[in-house]
């Protein structure tokens, strides 16, 4: 019987992109027990949304994460919206939702991309991300942005979509079709990369419900499971979708289940941007004050699904915004599927659920610590810097 | 789900009176702490939910308000009032295994005491935080220093 090592990773390591610490035990070479803390980029954003209006509440809370923030302001703005018993036009509906799905396409790339380089197959890792950038242009082209794309609002979206750039939406799909389907064939048909991802971080059927799981993971251990079908929102009671699923219960069947899912996201795309109403895009009267009440908001973001429930008191502030993004949901069983794996598989085993970390930790506790010198700047100190930064290096008056 | 009257089934589940519907057809369910783990089970049983979203927890002032959304075919939050007094719930990590890492969560910020979980340590908040601060309680002060 080998002695059990205590291997500690993170909460900063090479392999983590963002903080979080993992403890393995092992065996050899062998993982034999897994536990994880997080925490570590926790922000306090909860809270601060008790102290803040709708509307501010909305750009606070597309911060949460910078690969899928739209997720984040279509939830919690379907929940305003219920609340406010808002009926949002069609058009609205339609454009949040193609911003959903080409955030869906653009979260998946990244994530494949990222696969490929923790198992060391950085040509792959490159050509997807060249690929990433026919459904970046878009976005940027329709927002303004890459990241943040401050496309939602409370009754519908901020910007129109013209016929030109709608035009050029519908030239990347079959493109971007035809490359899915290849990385489909290399996911499936390339030795090495198979070798490398088969039979890594299993989690069984029966595990992966018991444990609550969501998203891509869930779907590739076989669980049909999609808030988009299970608890319908924006458009896509309209579309014709297939929800895709996998009985591998691994890492082979995470790549599968994503890869296949661009191409259900591409004829989305086409479908909303086939039958896309004329009319308005947002409601045109919204109070500001939000009637009493809670509500609960499920949205199917790229890694899984993204739940907001909102209190009102009935007044301009929420009583109380609660969050759970998808990587909650799924850490716990990641950690749990590594057990029994090799220490080289811990990179892939981890990244296969999509871990978005600062998803998970939201909520700032800042505490000012004088005796070690470490100090919080309040958000009124910010700003008056801001203000007398600008006077004193751009003449600029406020 | 089409064709299946939900409404009357978790009705005959919880009772006429403790359930509610909201306009996007969500049903809101009104428990006791004591009655956690059987709802949960009838939950499971009976109407084929298992899928636990997450805890919310919520200072109400008067009492503490925890929510428990399941989605399914449908969704249902079942809602569980805690005296301020006795700050306590039952787990429901020996049922559902995925609510271990929402009760760390509603046990950090609202202090509120998953009574059966078998490792209630700390996750969100820092090692060095000080015990019995729960910054989501409304009448929190926060030690040494301010937050905007």
């Amino acid at each position: 019987m080998p002695e059990t090592i205590h291997l500690p990773m993170g909460p900063q390591h090479p392999f983590l992109k963002e903080p979080v610490k993992f403890d393995f035990d092992i065996q050899g070479e062998e993982i034999v027990g897994a536990r994880m803390n997080i925490g570590y980029n926790h922000r306090g954003l909860e809270k601060l949304c008790e102290d803040r209006n709708y509307y501010q509440c909305m750009y606070i809370l597309e911060r949460i994460c910078g690969i899928c923030s739209h997720s984040h302001t279509t939830a919690f703005c379907q929940a305003t919206e219920k609340l406010l018993g808002l009926e949002v036009p069609k058009r609205g509906l339609y454009l949040r939702t193609l911003v959903c799905e080409l955030e869906r396409l653009h979260s998946h790339l990244l994530w494949l991309g990222v696969a490929a380089h923790e198992v060391g197959f950085d040509t792959l890792f490159m050509l997807v991300w060249r690929d990433r950038e026919l459904v970046m242009d878009p976005l940027e082209e329709i927002s303004g942005n890459r990241v943040n794309y401050a496309f939602n609002t409370i009754g519908g979206v901020r910007r129109d979509l013209s016929e030109e750039q709608r035009k050029k939406i519908l030239a990347i799909l079959q493109p971007l079709i035809d490359r899915l389907e290849y990385y489909a064939n290399i996911g499936s048909n390339e030795p090495s990369f198979e070798a490398r991802i088969r039979g890594v971080g299993k989690l069984s059927k029966e595990h992966a419900i018991e444990m609550c799981t969501v998203g891509p993971f869930a779907r590739a251990s076989g669980v049909d499971r999609d808030s988009r079908r299970d608890a319908p929102h924006a458009a896509y009671p309209d579309l014709e979708f297939k929800v895709i699923t996998n009985e591998e219960c691994d890492v082979f069947g995470r790549v599968l289940v994503r890869v296949l899912e661009m191409v259900e996201s591409c004829k989305m795309i086409k479908q909303i941007l086939d039958a896309l109403p004329e009319g308005e895009f947002v409601a045109p009267k919204v109070m500001r004050r939000v009637p009493a009440g809670t509500a609960i908001s499920y949205y199917e973001a790229p890694r899984g699904e993204d739940i907001h429930y909102v209190r009102s008191n009935g007044s301009e502030k929420p009583e109380r915004v609660k969050v759970r993004a998808p990587t909650l949901a799924n850490l716990e069983a990641a950690c749990e599927s590594v057990v029994g794996s090799l220490v080289a598989d811990i990179p892939i085993a981890i990244a296969s659920i999509d871990p978005c970390y600062s998803c998970t930790d939201r909520t700032t506790i800042a505490l000012t610590d004088r005796r070690r010198g470490r100090r919080v700047t309040t958000w009124g100190e910010l700003r008056q810097y801001g203000i007398d930064w600008y006077r004193r290096n751009r003449g600029a008056h406020f | 789900m089409v064709g299946r009257d939900w409404e009357s089934e978790v009705k005959a589940v919880f009772g006429e009176d403790n359930v509610s519907r909201g306009a996007d057809g969500y049903f809101w369910v009104q428990i006791g702490p004591q009655a956690l783990r059987e709802s949960v089970a009838a939950l499971k049983d009976r109407l084929g939910l298992t899928n636990l979203s997450t805890i919310v927890a919520e200072d109400m002032r008067e009492h503490y308000l925890l929510s428990y959304p399941f989605l399914g075919g449908i969704v249902v939050t079942l809602q569980v009032r805690i005296d301020k007094d006795k700050p306590e719930v039952p787990s429901l990590a020996g049922t559902v295994a995925g609510a271990i890492v929402y009760e760390r969560e509603v046990h950090d910020v609202m202090g509120i005491t998953p009574v059966g979980h078998p490792d209630l340590r700390r996750q969100v908040l820092p090692d060095d935080w000080p015990v019995g601060v729960h910054p989501l309680r409304k009448d929190t002060k926060l030690p040494s220093g301010s937050m905007e």
